[in-house]
């Protein structure tokens, strides 16, 4: 008794069970991030930027540019396909511009080179998120990425170089987030920094601004390298442009390639050695050294002592004063070699005897000139052509043209008689259809 | 065996299964001939008389469970060949609503492989900046602002295609063999050599999917002109011939072969 007045609905046969959802519009929780990883290489990249618009515009680009790419790297899949073409513009723009409260943060791109298949994985830490951790409000350890990231890519919006109100704070920012990563020593040892300006066209256009950012950005460089010792610079000069040659370079440092050769572009304006001789891309294993593990925190590492902490300024040395040794230069004969004399060797003149060529003589062909006798063509008279009136004497009273009998007397009424025949109206001219 | 058409309206699926079977009745398939008719082909012989009367095979319903079920030979192999004919609107409906249709969860869990079909000369959606550019009608007149306030561009087909062939992937662990199928190959064979090409050149983002996943997704791309030409201009190119020799499918190598293979592909590429 009971079963049928309950309320309870009756479970679904098997094969009537809810077929299987999609995939593919949506951001990936830090769970599914996990299964997807558990499958194969992968790698997780964090943006750490200011703006939210820089750091989305960077994963759309890359995106983008790997949709008309025809190199040896190849768009292999993604979990969060439409969510990508909705960055492009494509499809509903629903939950792909900025991450939901469900923690569903990562953006998935499966790119393959040479056959294997690498996974990357976006998460961002922008905007408030950004300001909260520079300022020193939150810690790096409570960032849900950081401590996972196999690459972390400070991000610089040109725009903000560009301005000579704002440029300095660029530079706060990046040093106290250096500061930030260093407290929590952070990064991962297997983890890649590098510094990315996005916008670089902006900076490029102003040599104000250029001048400017190219001592500062190798001082950023170089703070960034007490981090990792590898940390490259990177333009990019504009986040949407797909063909712009910073993004291709992005993609290799991100899939650990060697950097593509820039096609017949004209040379920065600002050349940084420290920018452009980076080895960033000195071969390294491609899963990810870090565990992904969700819900369960990771246990606190054993620091490991470090003999040269990265925050002691280097330490100044007296130099140690060595007496120069006076050595006697020894003396040597000066040899002098005598000139070896060689007989210039003389070689006989061969004489040719010219070749006589008798010259031909040709007889010139006389031509009788041809006499044409003119022809003479008798006058035809014409009947009636001549009007022998107008010879005549006119009547009495009365004056006659010597012209009559030709032309017609003009009428000066008649204007087609004195300027010709109206022009032809022309119609305007129409298109055809 | 079950070879699963899957593409969206207006990519020329149900012509291609018309002009198939027409090929097949007419010993048109090369080396592969029919054996024996299992259902009901009154929508094919019906698509058939169309083409003969130079019209386009009308669209599937949405709930039309018509297909293509027929015995075949080829040499001494037999084997039994059943195509479904399902409408684009109902795969459309599908991703859209990111939840798969059963009948077609069914058959792709089943099937041995699939036919996937992608629609040659017309626009693509790969105009991205078209939006922001404004319509220019000539060179002497100055670009006028788009009069309509830019939307979201529809995801393009190839983007959709992948979509597809990844939850399908999801679905199958052994390898799934897919035969894309580029209709109204006849409009864009002048300017492309092979379909392949035409592939990488127009709907990259699934030309690099297929070429990443071969393992898995062991592929060929064949063109197809299933009626042969355009219908519905004045001339008639050649009024004399057939619709089952108007139809021709153009290979990887870029040369032309029966509408059968496509289908001989699949068989070749099962997996035992």
């Amino acid at each position: 008794m009971g079963d049928e007045f309950s309320d309870a609905q009756p479970e679904a046969p098997l094969d009537e069970a809810a077929p299987p959802r999609l995939f593919g519009p949506e951001r990936l929780n830090a769970e599914e991030a996990s299964r997807l990883l558990s499958r194969g290489p992968g790698r997780l990249v964090v943006w750490l930027g200011e703006e939210r618009e820089g750091t989305t515009s960077l994963t759309a680009a890359l995106y983008e540019s790997q949709r008309r790419a025809r190199g040896e790297t190849r768009f292999a899949g993604s979990w969060t396909l439409l969510a990508l073409e909705a960055l492009i513009g494509h499809g509903p723009a629903a939950s792909a511009e900025r991450a939901d409260d469900d923690g569903r943060e990562v953006l998935h791109l499966a790119l393959s080179v040479n056959g294997e298949a690498t996974h990357l994985l976006f998460a961002e830490l922008p905007g408030e998120a950004f300001r909260r951790l520079a300022d020193n409000e939150v810690s790096a350890d409570d960032g849900p990425w950081l401590r996972r990231a196999d690459r972390i890519a400070v991000v610089v919006d040109g725009e903000h170089i560009r301005d000579p109100t704002t440029r300095s704070n660029v530079l706060t920012r990046v040093r106290q987030l250096v500061e930030r990563l260093r407290a929590r020593e952070l990064p991962d040892q297997a983890c890649r920094l590098a510094l990315v300006v996005v916008r670089w066209d902006r900076v490029q256009d102003d040599i104000a601004a250029a001048g400017y950012w190219s001592t500062r950005e190798a001082e950023l460089l170089a703070d960034l390298r007490t981090l990792d010792a590898e940390a490259p610079a990177m333009h990019v000069a504009n986040g949407r442009n797909p063909d712009d040659h910073g993004i291709a370079v992005l993609r290799a440092w991100l899939l650990g390639t060697s950097p593509p050769e820039r096609e017949a572009t004209p040379a920065p304006q600002v050349a940084d050695p420290l920018v452009v001789a980076t080895p960033w891309n000195a071969p390294e294993p491609v899963q990810s050294t870090n565990a992904w593990q969700v819900d369960e925190p990771r246990a606190p590492e054993e620091p490991q002592a470090v003999e040269e902490p990265w925050h002691q300024e280097p330490r100044w040395e007296q130099p140690v004063y060595q007496e120069p040794v006076y050595q006697e230069p020894a003396y040597t004969e000066p040899v002098d070699p005598e000139p070896a004399h060689q007989e210039p060797a003389y070689t006989e003149p061969v004489y040719e005897e010219p070749v006589y060529e008798e010259p031909v003589y040709k007889e010139p062909v006389y031509q009788e000139p041809t006499y044409e006798q003119p022809r003479y063509e008798e006058p035809q008279y014409e009947e009636g052509r001549y009007d022998e009136s107008r010879f005549e004497s006119p009547p009495a009273g009365e004056r006659r043209s010597p012209f009559e009998g030709q032309r017609p007397e003009p009428d000066p009424s008649d204007e087609e008689w004195l300027y010709g025949p109206p022009p032809r109206r022309r119609l305007p001219w129409r298109r055809r259809r | 065996m079950i070879i699963v058409p899957l593409g969206e309206q207006e990519t020329g699926k149900s012509s291609l299964l018309v002009a198939l079977y027409g090929a097949l009745v007419n010993h048109r398939a090369g080396d592969l001939r029919i054996v024996r008719t299992v259902d009901n082909v009154g929508f094919l012989s019906r698509g058939l008389q169309a083409f003969g009367r130079r019209e386009s095979v009308r669209r599937t319903p949405v709930e039309g469970d018509e297909r293509l079920v027929i015995e075949l030979a080829r040499g001494d192999q037999t084997v039994t060949l059943e195509l479904p004919d399902h409408s684009g609107e109902l795969l459309q409906q599908m991703l859209d609503e990111r939840v798969w249709d059963r009948e077609l969860h069914r058959q792709v869990s089943a099937a041995t492989g699939a036919l996937l079909f992608l629609r040659a000369g017309r626009p693509l959606g790969r105009q991205l900046d078209d939006r922001f550019s404004g319509t220019r009608a000539s060179y002497d007149e100055e670009p006028q602002p788009a009069l309509a306030p830019p939307g979201p561009t529809p995801v393009p087909p190839d983007a959709r295609a992948v979509d597809l062939l990844q939850e399908i992937l999801e679905e199958r662990s052994d390898p799934f063999p897919v035969a894309v199928v580029i209709s109204a190959w006849d409009r864009v064979s002048f300017a492309h050599g092979n379909p392949a090409g035409w592939l990488a050149d127009h709907e990259p983002l699934l030309a690099q999917f297929l070429a990443s996943n071969a393992g898995q997704l062991p592929h060929a791309v064949f063109g197809v002109s299933a009626q042969g030409s355009e219908f519905g201009g004045e001339s008639m190119d050649s009024p004399d011939e057939d619709p089952w020799d108007r139809a021709f499918v153009v290979g990887e190598d870029g040369l032309r072969g029966t509408l059968a293979e496509p289908i001989l592909w699949l068989l070749d590429a099962a997996p035992r």
